[in-house]
């Protein structure tokens, strides 16, 4: 009997050493991740920034898209992400037919089709984070009950197994002294022997089946541990943030519009115009946001360069063609209404352009913002032109989402569109400008709840 | 004969930033420095609330 305790006693010490040298090995490197170091400070910010510039999930590290196909229309918005704080934006939007998008057709760029590569990067220095003592605290707290939680699920586990081990050995034991025991009959022997076979047979069926597969729940209870670690790790409120980034964009676009000439006979006075455009930009990208008012903004400054046509500074009109059939007092008309552009239309322009984009938000909760929107543009043999607009924005919550969470920012802008008057245009400054509304922004800024 | 290595660094910049003055404790290359911080100020001014602000910088060491 003294022999049985003794082996009993010898496992369990060796069992305690391993659990305590266990716990040390945990100490040193959980210790260390209390605190949030350069690695959870980039995990921050990166998960900040892809929810920033791609509006996706928080945690969401990877390829992503989305796809809206609509009266015949599809615009398609897909995204990689990498770890290293940048990312990769597709976009592309055109005319859908049966669910299918033709890029080219007869070996043609086709109309109205639009893509847009996008790739962004984070300047991760001179980023800043910001929060509330007490929150860092209650983070230090809950990733230290994380920890307690899975030494002592680990500990169950292995205890378990354990406990089956020495039943066994302590089983095996008794089937030895029941062999030399000579008070014993022979049949009496064979019967307890057989009663603790059968007993040492269902223990190593327990062991080795799932319940008893250490390995298998002890590596079950070691994943979820680290997924639940590495999420308590950055999992916390955020009361400021400020980061830089730069991004790289190249654009492709058909644009196909009818042309007018009121002064030209009836049969020529529209023609199709059909010209694929190419912009590559570079902007860099200031953004500090914060939970109290008046202390969040975004500046974006950039230059695009360009190989255009003038469009966008021809007279867009809509016109209605009318059709007569029959004879008259017998007779059926149909009309037809379009968008046509008058003016002096040159394609195959080179063009550069500086332009600014400031934000600065307001109120609580910051629903609300200022923005100013300076450019200046060159085209070839032109004179440059100078534009400056200004605009409120405000955050609406969102009538169809039952969640009430998505939000429409809508902005009142007034703009001015050639301070200088370089088209010649004769009209005075502040009737050189456009009014209007603008629905979103160029980034998923997040306001509070 | 000893060599120089340049090596590029990242680390984080801590410090403890009260929300209802000016207080602003100095930047700290520990968290727990920070911590302390904040809470000497939140001792005489228990009303307050503490913020501890973090931010990352590259940082050139010589070797």
């Amino acid at each position: 009997m003294n022999k049985k305790l003794l082996l009993l006693f010898m496992h369990l010490c060796l069992y305690g050493f391993s659990l305590m040298a266990q716990k040390a090995k945990n100490n040193i490197t959980d210790t260390a991740k209390l605190l949030i170091d350069s690695t959870t400070f980039s995990s921050i910010i990166n998960r900040e920034f892809t929810q920033l510039v791609n509006g996706e999930s928080k945690a969401l590290i990877g390829s992503f898209a989305a796809l809206d196909l609509k009266d015949s229309k599809v615009s398609f918005n897909g995204s990689w992400v990498s770890p290293k704080l940048k990312t990769i934006t597709l976009n592309a939007s055109g005319s859908a037919d049966g669910g299918t998008y033709a890029i080219f057709n007869n070996s043609k760029l086709n109309s109205n089709i639009s893509l847009e590569l996008k790739f962004s990067s984070i300047f991760n220095k001179s980023s800043r984070l910001r929060s509330y003592l007490s929150e860092i605290e209650a983070r230090k707290q809950n990733i230290e009950r994380i920890d307690s939680l899975y030494a002592i699920k680990k500990r169950s586990v292995q205890t378990q197994i354990n406990f089956i081990d020495l039943t066994i050995e302590s089983l095996q034991y008794e089937i030895k002294n029941i062999i030399t025991d000579t008070a014993l009959s022979d049949k009496q022997k064979s019967l307890k022997i057989l009663e603790k076979k059968v007993k040492i047979d269902s223990l190593n069926i327990l062991k080795y089946s799932d319940f008893g597969n250490a390995k298998l729940k002890t590596r079950s209870v070691q994943a979820e541990y680290k997924k639940v670690r590495k999420a308590a790790e950055t999992d916390f409120n955020i009361t400021g943030i400020r980061m830089h980034w730069i991004a790289f964009s190249y654009k492709i676009l058909n644009k196909s519009f009818t042309l007018f000439n009121p002064s030209a006979a009836a049969d020529k006075q529209t023609s199709k115009a059909n010209f694929t455009a190419h912009y590559v930009t570079i902007d860099l990208n200031f953004y500090q946001w914060s939970n109290r008012p008046g202390e969040s903004w975004y500046v974006q400054a950039g230059a695009g360069f360009s190989y255009d046509d003038n469009k966008d500074d021809l007279l867009k009109t809509e016109l209605t063609e009318t059709k007569e059939y029959g004879t008259t007092g017998n007779s059926r008309t149909s009309t037809k209404k379009y968008f046509v552009y008058t003016g002096d239309y040159k394609d195959k322009k080179a063009g550069i352009r500086f332009f600014a984009d400031a934000y600065w938000f307001l109120l609580k909760n910051n629903v609300a913002a200022v923005h100013l929107f300076p450019a200046v543009s060159f085209r070839n043999k032109e004179k440059p032109l100078y534009s400056c607009g200004g605009g409120f924005m405000y955050s609406f919550k969102d009538k169809k989402d039952d969640k009430g969470k998505a939000l429409i920012n809508a902005e009142l802008y007034y703009k001015l569109t050639d301070i200088t008057n370089s088209r010649n245009f004769d009209k005075s400054l502040f009737e050189r400008n456009e009014i209007g509304l603008r629905f979103g922004l160029p980034l998923k800024f997040f306001f509070n709840d | 004969m000893a060599n120089l290595t340049i090596k590029a660094l990242d680390n984080v910049r801590y410090r403890a930033v009260c929300t209802d003055d000016n207080f602003k404790g100095r930047w700290r290359d520990t968290q727990a420095e920070a911590e302390t911080d904040g809470k000497k100020h939140l001792e005489n001014n228990p009303s307050h609330s503490i913020e501890i602000e973090f931010e990352q910088k590259g940082r050139i060491s010589l070797q």
